[in-house]
């Protein structure tokens, strides 16, 4: 049975420190490159989502969030992708954006506080694996 | 042993979470990842794999559409950010599902599941029968009734002494499943029972009557395979 690493590499307070180690095993390159093309997806995603909210096209909303709701497990903010799951639920109850409007705005909120959390992690992430290479 | 496998994932940082894990097992060989069903379509129709990681919504094709589509069999490995699909997961008998972000420890445990039901998958074809989807039902063959399967597209005929089944299938995908002691292919449209060859003539041989030609390509091998006093 493979136990997760122990690294020296701390991770900011929002991430699940224990989880990423789990997911990553001390592979804080691999972490680096997930968590950078997270960021990429996130932020191409989130502005197709909303040319797809302006259209009312409630199911295709729903389908890129669906699709970005993994990423922010691979980065260890399991609360923000929680909150992404509730979105992904709403929009299975709803059939036009307007009664989705409050909901969200909440979520890309909550997404654009995350992406900001997520791209200074990778900073940090990258300065650590440059001072070991 | 390696298994050949491929990634059919539209969001890129999971099948690049995916490959390391795979790299790093040491025995699963990534020969490509494809951001969407159809594209994973075209490249199964050309190339076999052992292993397929698979996630459902996708633009354009589903997994489970995708799963429709394949002419052969090869084992799936669901990986999808929903628990809503592990009924329909087990409906395709899937090997496993992994709900993503998923750690290294579970993603060997799939693996593991890989290896038995390949284990599985090899003591069954040593038997002395098959089963074929036709007529709306598995239908069992005994390996000795076969005559010879004659490849009609994306389909097959299978001949026996008194009977044809015609089923959706490949002679490249059946050349990998079936006992290959008993079975040969001599032609890119003919596998024969090398035990039912009544007499081969330049270059054709002939079963109960039927001539079937043998390509340049593998008449050495046929000439080979038979005993010759």
């Amino acid at each position: 049975m493979t136990q997760p690493f122990s690294t020296s590499y701390i991770f900011s307070d929002h991430f699940n420190q224990q989880y990423l180690d789990e997911l990553y095993g001390g592979d804080l390159q691999g972490a680096e490159e997930i968590f950078q093309s997270a960021l990429r997806e996130i932020s191409s995603e989130m502005a197709l989502a909303a040319v797809l909210f302006d259209q009312g096209d409630v199911e295709g909303v729903r389908r890129v969030y669906h699709k970005i709701k993994p990423l922010f497990g691979y980065v260890g903010l399991l609360p923000v992708q929680e909150f992404v799951q509730q979105f992904e639920d709403d929009c299975h109850r709803h059939a036009a954006t307007g009664d989705l409007l409050f909901a969200f705005n909440q979520v890309n909120e909550i997404i654009l506080d995350a992406i900001h959390l997520i791209r200074e992690e990778q900073i940090k992430l990258r300065t650590y694996n440059n001072k070991r290479a | 042993m390696k298994y050949t496998s491929i990634i059919v994932e539209d969001l890129q940082a999971a099948a690049d979470f995916l490959k390391k894990y795979c790299e790093r097992s040491g025995i699963i060989d990534v020969q490509g990842h494809f951001l969407n069903a159809e594209d994973a379509l075209t490249f199964l129709s050309e190339n076999l794999v052992d292993l397929i990681f698979l996630d459902v919504e996708m633009p354009g094709l589903s997994g489970f559409e995708l799963m429709d589509r394949l002419v052969y069999t090869p084992q799936v490995i669901l990986t999808t950010s929903k628990t809503e699909y592990a009924y329909d997961a087990f409906q395709y008998n899937v090997t496993d599902y992994l709900k993503k972000p998923f750690t290294y420890q579970r993603f060997l445990e799939a693996v593991q599941k890989v290896q038995v039901r390949k284990d599985e998958q090899d003591a069954e074809a040593g038997t002395d029968h098959i089963f074929i989807k036709a007529d709306g039902k598995l239908v069992r063959l005994e390996n000795d009734d076969i005559l010879y399967i004659e490849s009609m597209g994306d389909y097959v005929k299978f001949i026996t002494a008194d009977k044809k089944y015609i089923t959706h299938n490949t002679i490249k995908n059946l050349e990998a499943q079936l006992d290959s002691q008993r079975f040969m292919k001599v032609h890119r449209s003919f596998i024969v029972n090398m035990s039912r060859i009544d007499d081969i003539q330049e270059n054709s041989l002939y079963i109960r009557g039927v001539n079937i030609p043998i390509s340049k390509a593998h008449k050495g091998k046929v000439m080979q395979r038979i005993k010759v006093v």
